[in-house]
């Protein structure tokens, strides 16, 4: 590098030194004719105090400062002057060699270390054009690092900002995505259909994160600290990963090692994200074994605290990629990235989230071997005073649970054709001990409401004979005042416009979601909070579910869907979807076990109408059956039968009879899969190769 | 011994800083003594101290002035290259320095052997000989331990 002092102004150097020789010796060395044509104008004191009043008032590019003058020792001279003139370079020059000394001086902030007797001119020189040099770039550096925290800054703000736009637009995307899975859709949209769906939920994923990070960096999210339930968000926390581990055959189990409280004061949602997100990754990056959450109490800085130890056995981590696992946007590496996707902020988050709530987390790994994520979280409470538990409380949340489905009282009648649906209903209702009486189109409707006292009315819109809007705006005009709640899957809002119009109170989207319709119940009946009753109880839905579904006489067995070893099946249902519409693993084999014979039955009207293309009632039957294949999360058939209803509508006979033999095999497929006595654990296992 | 340095301008102020420091340390050598305890004012090293039977001084300031005085003959006589000196007067800013850190109480011995070393500085910048120059600074590494002290290895 060219001195960039060579053609300026000389140098202005102040020496401060106590020794009369040593004084005189620098400035000779500094003005002796030497290989530097550097010009140094020397200025010397004496001591510490006058150095440092020479400096308030005058101006010097560098200091030379000797550690032991006489007011003043040691490094204690440097820091001193450092304090009084952060901003000149200072160079020690001393008759001290000692490296400890010289290191500790280095890092007190002097620019270098001379020991005199081992000086010449050309060396001092050297050395001060560089202490020069040095704090130059230091002073732009500390200047750039301020522009780039600053930048950053900005920029999380940015992100905060536009994240948060992004969101609301994503929102519509999904939203729009959802109701065009209600459309008729070929196979080939079908599917676009759902790659662009799942491409969206993983975005929203990725905006989250980056919505969450910017937010932390930005020091603007909030922590709501409340009383919450430990054992609830434990079963959260198990029903979310369980299934995720279950997919990939590994064994996921939550492990007290002490007792712990119920009762916590922290901000669960936090600890909750937290949580998903370190055994999220366990799970990620284990391909076979365990992945265990070991919970205890335990104290952090002398409060009460719960420690979360999430243990694996996957691909663990090298000790640089531990190093670097909580760094914002760090992978272990490029193939990791490329494996397992992901935008490397979830630890981060999950770190900073921790320390946020008050606590903190590490962990140890070994590269081949697995990884143990150690978290710690404050409580806010006195254990000693709680309750406490040694292991998962199911009984508890299911009665929480329960004592939020409120028990009602009341005649409810039920419009609905299609027998399925109708079952469907009628278990969902059977808990909460209401009276339930079903008709199958609107006219029985109209008839049954006019003579008896139902407190409700459940209407499904499209019914033959008579719709449910119609029948609805009969009942209105014959004076009937109390709730009708239309049952529809078209939930467009023009759709809805009309069922209000018409008279409805309300409407419910199909496939009814029993959450939905107990609080739609809760709005329109008069309800009390009563205890559970025997027939709800949980292990009588366990029996249930053991109980071996009845074969159909008429169907033939099939091994096709089973699994064959480890192998995965492609399965005609969606056992996720079944278990959302209907909840209770119980209702839906008792469910299932009476579709067979509704199917059949379908099917032969249906095939009847088609056979003499009869449109109305190929719409009829094939919105009937849309609403089973629907139901049971069979997505082919339900683009198949919609295709059917909708040709039916638009009297395009000529595809009735190609539709109709597609439906027919669709359904003997999904017969002879129900007809196998382990169907329900088949499409468990398999719910990630629905057809 | 003659020193390598050959500006005979720097060598001149040299000597005379030089042998000023040893005065002084002369001086404060002998304001030291087994009796002398912290206390008191200290004359500072620009006033001649003052001598009496009564005079009580501290002694870790009297050390600090020592010390310094040795730091500077040793620092100046190694840019001039008088190794001689520069070894006699660096033991004597050794056992100074350590006698502070580590809070030896002076003992005759070693008011002595430092009065002894301050005299061998002052020979060898008057260019005389030193006799008993090796046995003189083993002594020197000696007598710390003796007191409860490290020696300079």
């Amino acid at each position: 590098m060219e001195d960039s002092h060579v053609s300026k102004e000389p140098i202005r150097a102040l020496l401060i030194e106590d020794s009369v020789f040593a004084t005189r010796h620098t400035q000779k060395m500094l003005t002796d004719e030497s290989e530097s044509q550097i010009e140094i104008q020397l200025e010397c004191v004496g001591t510490l105090s006058a150095g440092l009043t020479c400096l308030t008032g005058d101006c010097f590019d560098v200091v030379l400062l000797d550690l032991m003058l006489p007011d003043s020792k040691g490094v204690e001279t440097l820091s001193r002057a450092r304090a009084e003139m952060p901003r000149t370079p200072i160079i020690v020059l001393t008759g001290i060699g000692d490296e400890k000394l010289a290191i500790k001086a280095v890092r007190e902030g002097a620019q270098d270390y001379l020991v005199k007797g081992h000086l010449d001119g050309n060396l001092l020189k050297r050395s001060i054009l560089y202490a020069i040099e040095r704090k130059t770039s230091e002073e732009a550096l500390k200047q750039a690092k301020q522009h780039a925290e600053n930048a950053n800054k900005a920029k999380s703000q940015f992100l905060a900002n536009m994240s948060h736009e992004i969101r609301t637009p994503m929102n519509g995307i999904i939203g729009m995505l959802d109701l065009a899975f209600e459309e008729p859709l070929s196979d080939t949209v079908y599917n676009l259909l759902a790659t662009c769906k799942s491409s969206t939920n993983e975005l929203m994923n990725i905006i989250n994160d980056i919505l969450d990070i910017s937010k932390i960096e930005a020091g603007k999210i909030d922590i709501e600290i409340t009383d919450c339930s430990f054992n609830k968000m434990l079963l959260d926390i198990q029903s979310l990963m369980e299934s995720r581990a279950t997919d990939k055959n590994l064994e996921f189990s939550i492990i007290f090692d002490t007792p712990v409280p119920d009762q916590i004061r922290t901000d669960i949602t936090r600890v909750r994200q937290c949580l998903l997100n370190i055994i999220g990754n366990a799970i990620k990056f284990t391909d076979t074994g365990f992945v265990h959450l070991h919970v205890s109490a335990d104290k952090y800085k002398n409060s009460p605290a719960l420690r979360f130890v999430t243990e694996d056995t996957g691909i663990g981590m090298t000790w640089e990629q531990q190093r670097h696992i909580f760094d914002k946007f760090s992978q272990a590496d490029s193939s990791i990235t490329r494996k397992f996707g992901g935008t490397g902020l979830g630890m981060s988050i999950t770190k900073q989230l921790t320390e946020l709530l008050g606590g903190s987390i590490s962990l140890t790994s070994k590269n081949g071997k697995g990884s143990t994520f150690s978290m710690v979280i404050p409580v806010g409470i006195d254990v000693a005073s709680q309750s406490l538990l040694s292991n998962l409380d199911r009984t508890m949340a299911m009665q929480k649970e329960k004592s939020h489905q409120t028990t009602l009282s009341g005649n409810i009648l039920i419009a609905e054709d299609n027998e399925v649906n109708q079952e469907v209903v009628r278990l969902m209702l059977d808990k909460t001990g209401v009276h339930v009486t079903i008709v199958d189109d609107g006219r029985k409707a109209v008839e049954a409401a006019s003579s008896g006292d139902y407190d409700l009315i459940l209407m499904d819109v499209h019914m033959p004979n008579m719709g449910g809007l119609e029948a609805t705006r009969t009942l209105r005009q014959n004076g009937f005042t109390r709730p009708i709640i239309a049952l529809t899957a078209d939930v467009m809002k023009d759709h809805v416009t009309k069922i209000l119009a018409a008279g409805c109170d309300a409407h419910l989207s199909k496939p009814v979601n029993r959450k939905e319709l107990f609080s739609m119940l809760n709005t329109y009946l008069s309800s009390e909070r009563t205890p559970m009753t025997d027939n709800n109880d949980p292990k009588q839905a366990k029996h249930d579910e053991s109980t071996p579904s009845h074969c159909s006489p008429n169907i033939s067995q099939t091994d096709s869907f089973l699994p064959t070893g480890d192998d995965v099946v492609e399965i005609p249902i969606d056992w996720f979807v079944l278990l959302e519409n209907i909840e209770d693993e119980g209702v839906i084999i008792s469910v299932v076990d009476a579709l067979p014979g509704n199917i059949r039955d379908t099917l032969q009207k249906l095939s009847d109408a088609t056979k003499i293309k009869a449109s109305s009632e190929v719409e009829l039957h094939a919105h009937s059956l849309k609403g089973v294949s629907t139901m049971l999360g069979a997505h082919r058939l339900h683009a198949k039968t919609h295709q059917l209803e909708c040709a039916g509508k638009q009297n395009n006979t000529a595809i009735f009879d190609p539709l109709f033999d597609e439906i027919q095999q669709g359904f003997d497929d999904v017969m002879a899969f129900l007809s196998q006595p382990d169907w329900a654990e088949i499409a468990k296992k398999n719910c990630n190769h629905v057809l | 011994m003659k020193p390598v340095f050959d500006n005979e301008e720097l060598l001149e102020i040299f000597y005379e800083e030089a042998n000023s420091l040893i005065n002084e340390m002369k001086q404060d050598i002998s304001l030291l003594s087994p009796a002398t305890q912290t206390v008191a004012p200290v004359p500072s090293s620009d006033e001649p101290p003052v001598l009496s039977d009564h005079a009580v001084v501290d002694q870790t300031l009297i050390l600090k002035r020592l010390f310094r005085c040795a730091h500077i003959i040793r620092t100046n006589s190694q840019s001039v290259g008088l190794d001689h000196l520069e070894c006699i007067s660096g033991a004597l800013e050794h056992i100074t320095k350590k006698s502070i850190d580590e809070s030896i109480v002076m003992v005759n011995d070693i008011i002595s052997l430092l009065l002894e070393g301050v005299e061998a500085c002052q020979k060898l910048l008057n260019h005389e000989e030193v006799f008993g120059y090796e046995a003189l600074t083993k002594r020197f590494n000696r007598i710390l331990p003796s007191y409860g002290g490290q020696s300079r290895e």
